[in-house]
């Protein structure tokens, strides 16, 4: 039904071009947030795009697209960390080289390496608070492996992490 | 935070994380976008998380892979229109006249998209839908065609985007052209009704016209199309040409309208199955080149093979839409 398609892509075109402009920001933030990484936030977005324009998947307004796209990206993203994880078992000096978190963030294996005011802030937090997060953000542990590890809820790993955010944005505001 | 906002830390340490859900992301993405206050203090979170001062957001990016994407919208519309020689067949039947001033006014007009207008579309797989449009005309769309049309023609034209066939009664009103707009041909009305067919077994784009006159035009070239004439795009010339119609029949799935003179029954059968959307199945093969003349108006498709059935004596049964028919007929 490729005949199908053409007459009517003034209005996919439409809404092609205003879904990206309207969304790319905050796709590429959630993509960053999945990967850690800018630049394959950015290839994750520009895949998913890519992808809708050559499916022609046919939207009815910029929400149903808004939804599409923000399960399109989770999806690819999921798919990238599981295909790096592949990888990693496959090849220990590939993940050496081409770590998951190359640039964006500060190694997060080594909590001596960072900086003393980031770390008496850490220090500063609640134990509990203090493990979780670091568990979180320094061993790279996902929520529901956190609330495994310390037989806690996942609703408590959420708002214990909500915590720690808190409280390092104050002691950090200065500094960052 | 903005204290009427009911997001929390939690949430939003959630999505940095990396743990949010997609209409998890939803949420924060549009809490950061609903003000600068927001997106501040979720720059602030986030940088506690990456004890760093860089940020996920790129506006750089943003140009960039917008630029990539053009590449790939590029690339397949180039291929699109080499796709794009399946045919269009547009026929109109009843047509109020048009002033030739009209034509210059069209490409201008139709150019027009505001972002405020809404779509409603309609489609058919098997069956010949009819629907009312917002204006008080009335469509009849053919089997496997879609229609899109302006929720309440609130643009300058009545404008309606057609891949398939449909029958269009279009209710008066100057003031608004009536635009039917197919991928190289546009056909404008001021008031009318018309046909237009996608006949994919063809290289051009018809229009015929039973019943007053029509505009058909191209960026560069316009014929009138009157009464019991046919007018053809041609795609790989890009002309356009008249040429004088024999009959209807072609639209008969919307007027139920047909009429046989010394036809073969292999044509009148063609004509039905495309009119009543079944098909035919012959014992003998060799009555498809029995002649027949005869006419209907809005009849059955029982009544008329009951017709057929007379004249050439030949029995019939209906079958899930597949006609069987035996009997040696003329021969």
């Amino acid at each position: 039904m490729k005949g199908k398609r053409f007459l009517l892509s003034n209005q996919f075109e439409k809404l092609f071009k205003e879904s990206f402009d309207k969304f790319f920001d905050g796709l590429h933030r959630y993509a960053f947030t999945l990967l850690k990484d800018s630049d394959k936030a950015s290839d994750a977005v520009q895949s998913i795009f890519t992808k809708w324009w050559e499916m022609q998947t046919q939207l009815e307004n910029q929400d149903a697209a808004k939804a599409y796209l923000y399960t399109a990206i989770y999806r690819h993203c999921l798919n990238v960390i599981r295909h790096e994880k592949i990888k990693s078992v496959h090849s220990e000096s590939y993940t050496r080289e081409h770590s998951v978190h190359p640039n964006v963030f500060i190694n997060p294996g080594s909590y001596e390496e960072l900086d003393h005011q980031v770390q008496s802030a850490i220090e500063s937090l609640p134990s509990q608070c203090q493990l979780i997060f670091k568990k979180s953000r320094l061993e790279e542990k996902r929520y529901v492996e956190i609330a495994e590890e310390m037989n806690l809820s996942i609703k408590t790993i959420e708002s214990q992490m909500g915590k720690a955010l808190k409280i390092l944005r104050k002691k950090l505001q200065d500094y960052i | 935070m903005s204290k009427e906002n009911l997001l929390d830390e939690t949430l939003i340490s959630k999505f940095i994380a990396g743990e949010a859900t997609p209409e998890e992301a939803i949420l924060v993405n549009d809490w950061i976008a609903a003000s600068e206050e927001n997106k501040i203090y979720f720059t602030q979170l986030e940088q506690a998380w990456t004890f760093d001062k860089k940020s996920s957001g790129s506006s750089l990016k943003k140009e960039m892979i917008w630029s990539a994407l053009e590449q790939t919208i590029n690339k397949t519309q180039g291929s699109k229109k080499e796709l794009s020689i399946s045919p269009y067949r547009i026929a109109a039947a009843i047509l109020l006249l048009i002033g030739f001033s009209a034509a210059f006014y069209f490409f201008n007009s139709s150019k027009q998209s505001p972002s405020t207008i809404v779509w409603e579309t309609r489609q058919t797989s098997n069956e010949v839908a009819e629907l009312n449009l917002p204006d008080g005309s009335a469509v009849k769309i053919n089997r496997k065609s879609v229609i899109k049309w302006q929720r309440k023609f609130d643009g300058r034209d009545r404008e309606i985007l057609l891949e398939g066939e449909a029958y269009f009664d279009v209710a008066h009103d100057p003031g608004k052209p009536f635009v039917v707009s197919t991928q190289e041909v546009k056909i404008k009305v001021l008031g009318t009704a018309f046909n237009i067919l996608d006949n994919k077994e063809q290289k051009e784009i018809e229009t015929i016209v039973t019943r007053g006159k029509v505009l058909m035009y191209t960026r560069d070239r316009q014929i009138v199309i009157e009464a019991g004439m046919k007018g053809t795009y041609h795609k790989q010339t890009k002309e356009l040409t008249l040429t004088k119609m024999k009959n209807s029949n072609s639209i008969a799935y919307a007027t139920h309208s047909l009429s046989f003179s010394e036809s073969t029954l292999k044509d009148v059968t063609d004509q039905l199955s495309r009119a009543y959307g079944v098909q035919f199945i012959f014992e003998n093969k060799k009555i498809q080149d029995c002649r027949l003349t005869t006419e209907c108006q809005n009849k059955s498709l029982a009544f008329i093979m009951d017709v057929i059935s007379e004249s050439l004596n030949l029995t019939y049964t209906i079958k899930n839409n597949t006609v069987y028919i035996s009997g040696d007929g003329c021969i």
